[in-house]
């Protein structure tokens, strides 16, 4: 029997479909068997940072609809075959959906993965709904941004309300200088207000947005900071105790230029 | 008094006038008659009654409270007495012990009590009216309930409670706690606060730490006063408000504006809680 895991923010672009393809990357090189769900209907794109988008030929609502099978839904990953997508539809609006159905196919994904993870879309409106109406727990991703912090605390609450007590929380797009000289807000400060597990900081790097264009998850590629913090998530997940990653080793100059 | 029997509304309560002259029962035909035609410009909300211009008996006070619930839909809570519970408890103290008004235990001198009273008999009144003090402050805080929060409040989430609310735990910004009495945070209150919601003013917010965005009581509004430079700094706003005040701190009104003092054993007696 798997684990159902929401990942949520409330405001938009703070790196929830990041996080997720990540959490599904890194969570299958564990040897999991993981599902991702992309309930942002309209505005997918989990497929797309996952370099999935081609084969996409059914969708979350035709399965909910019976349209298909749901194994015909199930996209297999290009690289590693523990890891499938389920896309959402384009041509269709959040309300193509109701909590009840996402309710039935997360019980039954549950079944025949080790993880179901679900891309929230932003908001609080039905997409959000239905993305935690068959969650066990929450991810909830924010940015050291006050505004970001804000909605997340919304979301916590609101996910509070609805049964889901143990949030976790990753803070994304930190940036270590910022945070020294005073000008952002550290993990421990979000933390204080949120007052939630923390599970993981993911650092601010150009590698992400590499991986994103590429269509290939960091997760799991030591040589980047973010993707060695997605994998250290993955592991935190997975019940392992793993410590938080010093972001405040700089690359000085000489060995900047030497590494590349 | 032109008239002998007359309504006043407020906010939270209406003031019934009532004249001393005339006997009760003529008194009765005339309430009656008022409240029948006030009936639908009073509508049905709770309220609490004064009665002012006459003293009423036990028997008498019930036979108003029938008059109002057969005669309008109003739900009467509360009977308030003219004279303020603590003024009488004091002014008891004072005619009795024949002492100055006084608002701490230590500064009663049993000396000063008559002295044909035996020991006992003056520790009883003084005890008595000591009681009746904190009996009196304790009604003034709203009601002797109060409503019980265990856990943060997030944004967008809100409290309401016609009796005091006690919340263990942060209100964080965009939450929201409002009350008709007064409001107790054991933890940050950095979201808005509205104690005396039905125009107490002697309401009051306390909180173990003090940052809110804004805070109401009754008809006063106070905004935190945030210097626009510590905002462009962003965070070290925190650590700054941080150095200001460390303990808990209350806000009040007086003079019809929001106060804010340090909370603590000057602040308890003082005026401004055993107002």
């Amino acid at each position: 029997m798997g684990e159902v895991i929401v990942v949520t923010s409330g405001k938009g672009g703070v790196g929830k479909t990041t996080t997720t393809a990540n959490l599904g990357t890194g969570l299958s090189l564990l040897n999991k068997k993981v599902v991702l769900v992309d309930t942002d209907i309209g505005l997918r794109n989990l497929d797309v940072v996952l370099g999935l988008e081609n084969r996409i030929v059914y969708n979350l609502v035709d399965v909910v609809e019976g349209n298909c099978k749901l194994a015909q839904a199930l996209i297999k990953n290009k690289d590693n075959a523990n890891l499938y997508l389920i896309a959402a539809a384009q041509q269709r609006d959040k309300n193509a959906v109701n909590e009840e159905q996402m309710k039935k196919l997360t019980a039954e994904l549950k079944e025949q993965f080790d993880y179901v993870i679900i891309d929230c879309p932003a908001g609080i409106e039905q997409g959000f709904k239905n993305a935690i109406a068959g969650a066990d727990k929450a991810v909830v991703v924010t940015t050291p941004e006050v505004s970001a912090v804000r909605d997340a605390d919304r979301i916590i609450g609101l996910l509070e309300a609805n049964e889901m007590k143990d949030s976790q929380l990753v803070v994304n797009r930190l940036r270590p200088d910022m945070v020294k000289r005073g000008d952002m807000m550290s993990a421990d400060d979000v933390v204080e207000v949120l007052a939630v597990n923390l599970l993981g900081i993911v650092p601010d790097d150009e590698d992400v947005v590499v991986a994103t264009n590429r269509g290939i998850p960091l997760a799991g590629n030591g040589k980047s900071l973010a993707g060695q913090a997605y994998m250290n998530i993955c592991r935190r997940l997975n019940g392992e105790q793993v410590p938080f990653l010093d972001l405040d080793t700089k690359k000085g100059f000489f060995s900047k230029l030497f590494s590349k | 008094m032109a008239q002998p029997v007359s309504i006043k509304g407020t906010k939270s309560g209406i003031i019934l006038v009532l004249d001393e002259t005339i006997p009760f029962i003529q008194l009765k035909d005339l309430i009656e008659q008022k409240f029948t035609e006030a009936a639908s410009f009073l509508g049905n909300s709770s309220m609490g009654l004064l009665i002012r211009g006459r003293r009423l008996s036990e028997a008498e006070e019930n036979e108003v409270l029938d008059i109002i619930s057969r005669t309008t839909k109003l739900s009467i809570v509360c009977i308030l007495d003219e004279d303020h519970p603590l003024d009488t408890a004091f002014t008891k103290m004072v005619s009795e012990a024949g002492s100055m008004a006084i608002s701490s235990k230590e500064q009663i001198q049993p000396q000063a009590i008559k002295p044909e009273l035996s020991h006992e008999e003056r520790q009883q009144l003084v005890d008595q009216a000591y009681n009746e003090a904190y009996q009196a402050a304790f009604e003034q805080i709203g009601d002797a309930n109060a409503r019980i929060h265990v856990g943060n409040i997030r944004s967008g989430q809100e409290i309401i409670s016609q009796h005091s609310i006690i919340v263990f735990g942060d209100v964080n910004p965009g939450g929201s706690i409002v009350s008709a009495g007064c409001i107790f945070v054991f933890g940050a209150l950095k979201g808005n606060a509205f104690a005396g919601a039905t125009g107490d003013q002697n309401a009051f917010v306390v909180a173990t730490d003090f940052k809110p965005l804004q805070v109401r009581i009754a008809d006063a509004i106070a905004v935190s006063e945030e210097e626009a430079s510590s905002r462009s700094k962003g965070l070290l706003r925190r650590k700054q408000a941080r150095n200001a005040t460390t303990g808990p701190e209350v806000a009040y009104t007086y003079q019809g504006a929001i106060a804010r003092s340090e909370f603590n054993s000057k602040y308890l007696r003082s005026n401004q809680f055993f107002k």
